[in-house]
């Protein structure tokens, strides 16, 4: 089940309250429960998918490997 | 999964798919009615694509400070109801860069296709020893000493600067005040806000701008312009103010999907200074379009349309679709192959591309403010703030498997062009209208954001006008996509496309 907004907001105050954050600093429940939500669904997406290239921590981002149309004469 | 289809039968499906195809004629036969059609030879010069001024200006039939004076005057008439500007540079600044630009040619050195042609710069993009405060309180004040890649390589070339354009905060905050130039109680939509609705308004030939999820395009599709956001990494983003460097794309807002060529053939390139630019030295994506390809310019060339059932027909506007389904059929007698897909956009257990884009957007522009964001956050506006905060709370597993989902998604979902060259679909809808009105109810829900999978790919996507909205006589739009690497055959289908009808010269009257 997807995390609620109000459960979020509740897990984000606990999390501030751990780290003496102020509550400027805490993303409103929707927001919070987004990220969550999102993370349970790109693991379950992993998961599927298996990790045919990983698991690896991606420290910059890979663009999809092409080749540069034309790269001979500068087009692209 | 690819099928052959004929412009009838994919009008059939259309309908299956709940499209109305009763307005299908109004948005194509809007090209000369509402706003002024610039199709003759006596538009104004503040009207004129950057080809075509460049032609008179190379000519010398015309001069850099003719054409900068007709943007200031036109900036005179419409900017107190546009609000384009963050900050216009002036009569004084612009007609020394247009002078400056006049003696060179004078002299028998033109530039290129930019000499003196007006430009704007949204407010994120760094200019040295000028303003550069991106509608952010944290940033009242601040001159950068330095002028980001693309605006050193622009003034190379020739272009003159006439300020700096609205912005959502950051990219991603408060709204600009910028209104939509073809209605002024609607939104011009960012968050590129300002080079959008300038551009459209007469204000600049074309405004430069930043795409993250959307923030080149949306703004264009708003205001009836070219808006292209190229292969990931093409244009430098060195001195760009970053909301997700993995992500975030610098592109042009223009008339034409020639003008926005010749700005990405300026701009482009592989910058030292920018580790994630591609080792590519430079683009000539506009030599290419103006390659002579006879009365049938897209032969051979195949072109995907979202199949009846799919995630990008899931718009909730029925002008948008039935322009779209006009679009489709123009493109197909141009010689193209159209055949129907079905992209793998939402693939299990994926409900929404926000899965992946709010852990990845938010994280780094959570580090990214960082040090403000112990401090300071309170300065920044709710929208942003929200963002920030939520990416400095999140799990750090978050964002890395919200980025090894990305490259899991994004090889299925380019799986399409295994079939197809180029992808087009139609947009959303129509700009909304600013608060506190509210727009009407559509007749469906939209299946999802149809920019951000073009994001996260890193493909080149280009907004291109496709009408008029029937009731509203607001700009219309379709979205032209192919795989990263390929912005030549994108740019090929919206130029062709546009040689063939008049929606990209249309203009708003104001």
């Amino acid at each position: 089940m997807p995390i609620t907004s109000e459960e979020a907001a509740a897990i984000a105050a606990g999390i501030g309250q751990a780290r003496g954050l102020r509550p400027g600093q805490l993303p409103s429940g929707a927001q919070f429960a987004e990220g969550l939500n999102g993370m349970e669904e790109c693991a379950g997406l992993i998961e599927r998918h298996g990790q045919d290239r990983g698991p690896f921590p991606l420290t910059r981002f890979v663009p999809v490997p092409v080749v540069e149309p034309a790269s001979g004469d500068n087009r692209g | 999964m690819a099928e052959g289809v004929t412009r009838a039968s994919f009008l059939r499906g259309a309908v299956a798919a709940g499209a109305v195809l009763a307005p299908l004629a109004t948005p194509a036969a809007a090209s000369a009615s509402a706003g002024t059609a610039a199709g003759g030879g006596d538009r104004p010069l503040h009207d004129l694509e950057i080809s075509e001024a460049g032609e008179l200006l190379r000519n010398r039939k015309i001069t850099a400070v003719q054409l900068a004076e007709a943007v200031l005057e036109r900036t005179a008439l419409v900017e107190e109801r546009v609000l384009s500007y963050a900050l216009p540079y002036g009569a004084d600044a612009v007609l020394a860069q247009a002078r400056a630009a006049d003696r060179l040619i004078r002299r028998g050195t033109y530039l290129g296709p930019l000499h003196g042609i007006p430009v704007g710069l949204k407010d994120i993009i760094f200019t040295e020893g000028i303003l550069t405060e991106a509608n952010s309180a944290l940033y009242r004040g601040f001159r950068p000493d330095f002028d980001a890649t693309c605006v050193a390589r622009l003034k190379a070339a020739g272009a003159v600067v006439v300020g700096k354009t609205h912005t959502i905060e950051l990219a991603s905050g408060d709204p600009a005040p910028t209104n939509n130039p073809w209605d002024l109680a609607r939104t011009p939509g960012g968050s590129s806000s300002g080079s959008g609705a300038g551009t459209a308004a007469g204000e600049m030939l074309a405004g430069i701008g930043s795409d993250t999820r959307g923030s080149v395009r949306i703004p264009s599709a708003a205001c009836g312009i070219t808006g292209y956001r190229t292969t990931y990494g093409m244009v430098s983003k060195h001195g760009v103010f970053p909301l997700s460097y993995t992500i975030d794309d610098v592109g042009p807002l223009a008339r034409s999907a020639l003008d926005a060529a010749l700005l990405v053939d300026v701009m482009g390139g592989q910058d030292p200074a920018d580790p994630t630019t591609r080792p590519v030295p430079g683009y000539a994506l506009a030599a290419a379009l103006l390659e002579d390809r006879g009365r049938r310019p897209l032969r051979g060339v195949r072109v995907g349309v979202p199949a009846a059932d799919d995630y990008f027909r899931g718009v909730p506007s029925d002008d948008q679709l039935a322009a779209f389904d006009e679009a489709a059929g123009v493109i197909s007698s141009l010689g193209a192959d159209v055949v129907a897909i079905t992209s793998d956009t939402l693939p299990a257990p994926l409900t929404t591309l926000n899965s992946m884009t709010t852990p990845i957007v938010n994280a780094e522009v959570g580090a990214f403010q960082y040090q403000n964001w112990k401090t300071r956050a309170e300065e920044f506006t709710t929208p942003y703030r929200n963002q920030v905060n939520n990416g400095n709370l999140l799990p750090a597993n978050a964002y890395v498997d919200a980025q090894r989902a990305r490259a899991l998604w994004r090889d299925g979902f380019l799986t399409m062009f295994e079939d197809v060259d180029v992808f087009i679909h139609p947009v959303d809808d129509i700009a909304t209208l600013k608060p506190p009105a509210q727009d009407p109810a559509r007749p469906r829900p939209s299946s999802g954001n149809k920019y951000s999978p073009w994001s996260l790919t890193g493909s080149p996507s280009i907004a291109t006008p496709t009408g008029l909205s029937a009731a509203e006589r607001v700009p219309l739009s379709m979205l032209v996509n192919a795989a990263p690497g390929d912005d030549e055959l994108a740019l090929r289908v919206a130029h062709a496309f546009q040689g063939a009808t008049a929606h990209h010269r249309l203009r708003p009257e104001l």
